[in-house]
């Protein structure tokens, strides 16, 4: 994070001391949101190792110094176009609140935009969806200047389907 | 100043886990009973009941100090060892354990079982011993008898009077201008006169106020004196104080009466350095009779010049006993050259001379006691406890400071043995296994420059590069060095493990009426303790099933013209990166007819099968496979000897059989050392890079098509030295893209399973290296087929294959058609794999 994107978050800090603040990023022309406090750090594009016999979403593993983390495309996940990853292409590295754990992930991402900072009567409910992105992964939606901002639940986000840690596998262990 | 004892209690509580296990194969050692061993057994036990007194443990301190009497009855000689007694208190050592784990938060001890063993241990107690019955919380009716019988048989001869003070002054009483030492300086006007201070009431120093009184006296006066003179002493005080003066004739004679001797021991410094103990001796004492023990501290220095190691006490003690003067010397037979001993007889005079200086010391001693040892209570077992005889009010805690010191002095020279004599420190796992992951970390870096400098050396030339080079050599030599000493870090003996067996045998072997010597060799061989934790399990169930299956009855033995103890034998040795564990019984080997008979009706194999001896014994380890006709309490309670393998090889080792009918047979146990760490086959498959574990393969080979025979189109089985070994073509189970040329040979890596090969089809094979093992489950999940992943020198990862998963991924189990291939490979090492090219 640049010292001007810090600027601007202490900035917003004091002007709005009772909200939340949100990390946004970029996928297609879409921008998400997540709670800043879930992201560990921002990675560019490194290759990761593939994963034999996993959904196309999940790219692989990465080596977070010594740490083995599983890294998940957003757009695949989403079912957005692929595109090739870039300069501007970011892993950003999330902690996720698994349950009986905490499990650090990192998502791919077109680019990171901006940090908000959201009180909560700013936030208004997701309306129901349905489709590959369904309204369980998100808490709201929110409009910023004329922009709409998704916020992801990255706790149901993470935990869902292939990534869900296999209770069954663990007990037998 | 309190000192907060909880942060201690998590030391005492190892530390008697310890003890326990001290006393455990201390036992089940006693057979070949010499002294020593019972004083071990004695200590360990002393240990825990003096500890668990100290942090509250009353339930703990009570039993084990029914166990110490015991014990102390086994070591004097009152009673001989007998099987019966050895597995009572063996049984003392599980409860004990159960109690504590009980303090310890854990489950509640069985409350009936401590308490039917307690029983029994009080009921084994005896032997005429009548003074330690008596003080048994517990009564024990025979004891109780005979000491009621002496008691009555003394109190026939009482003439002389006898006064029973109880004297409990108010806290304020020397506010007043009053002082108790005056009074009983005035009673000692009259008669002869014994003083018992309690001082149960004392509270903790940090909270004691100088000016008020916390004690109370117990007071036995002899004389003829009427009632009146002694209410006289007490006349300026009766308002502030309870008062209570009982005449009893009985006592008194009692202690008039008995013969008895005055000893006064007083110890070199030096004592304790030659390993004796001045309360052992007091304790043997006790055994000839009724004892008073008077400690004289007048040459206790300073406690900053204290040495612990020394002995400033010295004790004069009334031994009430018509024991010889011999028997007394005898005692103190060992110790007569170091120190200085006076045995008179017990006479009146003596006696009054004694009590004065009881008297004078008692307060003093009292102060003492409290300064330097806050454990008051924590009181030697066989404390003589005269005051029950002589003063018949339970005044236990009078007598106490009498013995505090020497038992002061005794743990202070114990605590300072060991300190001096191991050098080991206790350290919290988590703090080893991260300093493991660090220096795993270190390695991937250190080859991570390697890599740098290798590709720089190519590019260029120069001394810098030169440099660079050899410094990068020495760096890898200081890291493997330093890896390879925190890995020691980690490895425990595998005595620790093994420990727990002669136990085991002992028990089962009883259950069982079969008579078995188990001879243990090669227990300092190291293991991870992650390993050793893990291997306890599996280990128990092949030594069980070595008693009850391999071992014949001792009638049967006989018959069959072998000696009729049956012989159990663990051994553990290093061999190849491996530890291999075998447990060999001289039994009567493993029945092929049986087994085979058995894994027909089960459907294991069909009728058609020819197979080996050996084949057919590793049928065993097959699941649902049990032979024991009946589920017995020992063997065969649904866990079979597939758990047994499929437990081993989880740690990434292996179990296999021998056996030669008639003659017994040897299990044997192969484990890697450590789990950290692996030693891995690097291979490619598409364009990713996988590790093998080397343990896993049995030969890499290249096959031509030729040796390569289709199954229904996609299964293939490779014809390989005799057998039919299927393939898994790892490119197609992780569904990847085939490769564009087809090739005319593959590569083939032979990896062994659950005594099943399989070939495992690579695109190439690159070298082999040690790599750490990192979890994919931390962040990720298990993945069938992966057993972790580790990051190679480049800092990319690489994921490490688990070939009884990709078993059972790409093989769908075992099917009929591979339960065929059995082979017959016992290995011990990885030495064996090699590439046929």
């Amino acid at each position: 994070m640049t010292d001007t994107e810090w600027q601007q978050q202490s900035d917003m800090l004091e002007q709005k001391t009772d909200g939340q603040q949100y990390l946004s990023f970029l996928l297609d022309d879409e921008e998400y949101g997540v709670d800043i406090l879930r992201v560990q750090e921002l990675r560019g594009w490194t290759p990761v190792t593939h994963v034999p016999d996993m959904p196309n979403y999940l790219k692989g593993v990465l080596n977070l110094r010594g740490a083995i983390i599983p890294v998940v495309d957003l757009r695949e996940r989403f079912g957005l176009e692929k595109i090739g990853y870039g300069p501007t292409t970011v892993v950003i590295v999330i902690k996720v609140d698994s349950g009986s754990c905490e499990r650090v992930m990192g998502i791919i991402v077109d680019a990171v935009a901006e940090t908000y900072t959201l009180s909560a009567d700013e936030i208004q409910p997701a309306p129901q969806i349905g489709g590959v992105i369904n309204s369980e992964f998100i808490t709201g939606l929110v409009a910023q200047e004329d922009k709409m901002i998704v916020l992801m639940d990255i706790d149901e986000l993470m935990n869902s389907d292939e990534l869900a840690i296999d209770q069954l596998a663990n007990t037998e262990v | 100043m309190s000192i907060d004892l909880s942060q201690f209690i998590s030391t005492f509580l190892e530390e008697s886990y310890e003890g326990l296990e001290i006393m455990e194969s201390s036992l089940l050692d006693l057979d070949s009973a010499d002294e020593e061993t019972i004083n071990t057994i004695f200590r360990a036990a002393h240990s825990i009941k003096g500890g668990a007194g100290t942090f509250g443990f009353s339930e703990v301190a009570d039993f084990t100090h029914v166990v110490e009497t015991l014990l102390d009855e086994l070591r004097s000689g009152k009673q001989d060892i007998s099987p019966p007694l050895v597995n009572l208190l063996l049984e003392s050592v599980d409860c004990i354990k159960a109690l504590l784990e009980a303090a310890q938060d854990g489950p509640e001890a069985d409350a009936d079982v401590v308490s039917s063993v307690q029983t029994r241990l009080e009921q084994a107690l005896g032997g005429g011993n009548i003074e330690q019955c008596c003080s048994e919380p517990v009564p024990e009716s025979n004891a109780q008898a005979e000491a009621t019988t002496a008691v009555d048989n003394q109190s026939a001869a009482g003439s002389v009077g006898c006064w029973k003070i109880t004297f409990i002054p108010n806290e304020d009483l020397l506010q007043s201008g009053h002082e108790p030492s005056f009074m009983f300086e005035a009673l000692k006007d009259l008669g002869e006169l014994k003083i018992l201070p309690n001082k149960s009431a004392l509270p903790k120093f940090s909270k004691l106020n100088p000016e008020s009184i916390y004690l109370s006296w117990n007071l036995v006066l002899i004389s003829d004196c009427s009632a009146e003179d002694v209410s006289e002493i007490f006349e300026w005080v009766e308002d502030e104080c309870e008062l209570v003066i009982e005449r009893s004739a009985t006592e008194e004679s009692q202690t008039k009466a008995e013969p008895g001797w005055v000893i006064h021991f007083t110890p070199f410094e030096t004592l304790l350095e030659t390993g004796n103990e001045p309360s052992f001796m007091l304790e043997a004492l006790s055994d000839l009779g009724s004892v008073d023990v008077t400690t004289r501290i007048e040459n206790l220095p300073e406690l900053s010049a204290l040495d612990p190691e020394k002995l400033y006490l010295s004790w004069v003690i009334n031994l009430y006993s018509e024991c010889s003067e011999e028997d007394v010397r005898e005692v103190f037979e060992w110790v007569e050259d170091e120190c200085s001993l006076t045995v008179t007889a017990l006479d009146s005079s003596l006696q009054a001379d004694a009590s004065a200086v009881e008297t004078e010391v008692s307060a003093q001693a009292d102060v003492s006691a409290l300064t330097l040892d806050p454990q008051v209570d924590t009181a030697p077992v066989s404390d003589p406890e005269p005051s029950l005889e002589t003063v018949g009010v339970p005044s236990e805690p009078s007598i106490d400071q009498s013995k505090v010191k020497p038992e002061k002095t005794i743990s202070a020279s114990k605590k300072a043995k060991p300190a001096a004599e191991s050098s080991s420190i206790r350290v919290d796992t988590d703090k080893i296994d991260a300093l493991i992951n660090r220096v795993g970390e270190l390695v991937i870096t250190q080859a991570m420059l390697g890599q740098v400098g290798d590709e720089l050396a190519e590019i260029s030339a120069g001394s810098e590069v030169e440099r660079l080079q050899a410094g990068l050599d020495q760096l890898e030599r200081n890291t493997r060095d330093l890896q390879e000493d925190v890995m020691r870090v980690r490895m425990l003996p595998i005595s620790f493990v093994f420990n727990r067996f002669p136990r085991l045998v002992h028990d089962v072997s009883g259950k069982l009426g079969k008579k078995v010597e188990l001879v243990i060799t090669g227990e300092q061989t190291e293991i991870d303790k992650t390993v050793m934790e893990k291997i306890g399990d599996p280990m128990v169930h092949l030594i069980r099933n070595s008693l009850d299956h391999g071992l014949e009855t001792p009638e049967e033995r006989v018959a069959a013209g072998k000696p009729e103890m049956g012989k159990v034998e663990l051994d553990a040795y290093h061999q190849g990166g491996f530890i291999i564990i075998d447990i060999t019984d001289d039994g009567r080997g493993l029945n092929t007819e049986k087994i085979y008979q058995k894994a027909l009706d089960k459907g294991l194999i069909t009728a058609d099968q020819v197979l080996t001896d050996s084949e057919i014994n590793e049928l065993v380890f097959k699941p649902g496979f049990s032979t024991a006709d009946a589920v017995s309490d020992l063997s065969g309670r649904g866990v079979g000897m597939d758990v047994v393998r499929r437990n081993i090889e989880s740690l990434g080792g292996h179990v296999s059989v021998r056996s030669e009918p008639g003659h017994g047979s040897t299990f044997s146990v192969s484990l890697p050392l450590t789990l950290a760490i692996l030693d891995g086959q690097l291979v490619r498959i598409h364009n990713e890079t996988y590790i093998i574990p080397l343990i896993a393969i049995v030969e890499t080979i290249l096959a031509d098509s030729n040796s390569v025979s289709p199954i229904a189109g996609e299964n293939k089985l490779l014809h390989f030295r005799d057998e039919y070994i299927p393939l898994i073509n790892l490119r197609s189970l992780f569904k990847l893209p085939k490769p564009e040329d087809k090739a005319e040979s593959s590569l083939i890596a032979i990896v062994e399973n659950g005594g099943q090969k399989v070939g495992l089809v690579v695109d190439e094979l690159f070298g082999q290296q040690q790599v750490v093992i990192k979890s994919l489950e931390v962040n990720f999940k298990r993945i069938e087929g992966f057993a972790g992943a580790t990051i190679l020198g480049d800092g990319s990862v690489a994921l490490i294959l688990d070939v009884a998963g990709l078993m059972k991924r790409g093989l769908n189990f075992e099917s009929a058609a591979t339960a065929k291939k059995r082979n017959e490979i016992f290995r011990n090492s990885v030495g064996q794999h090699g590439v046929v090219a």
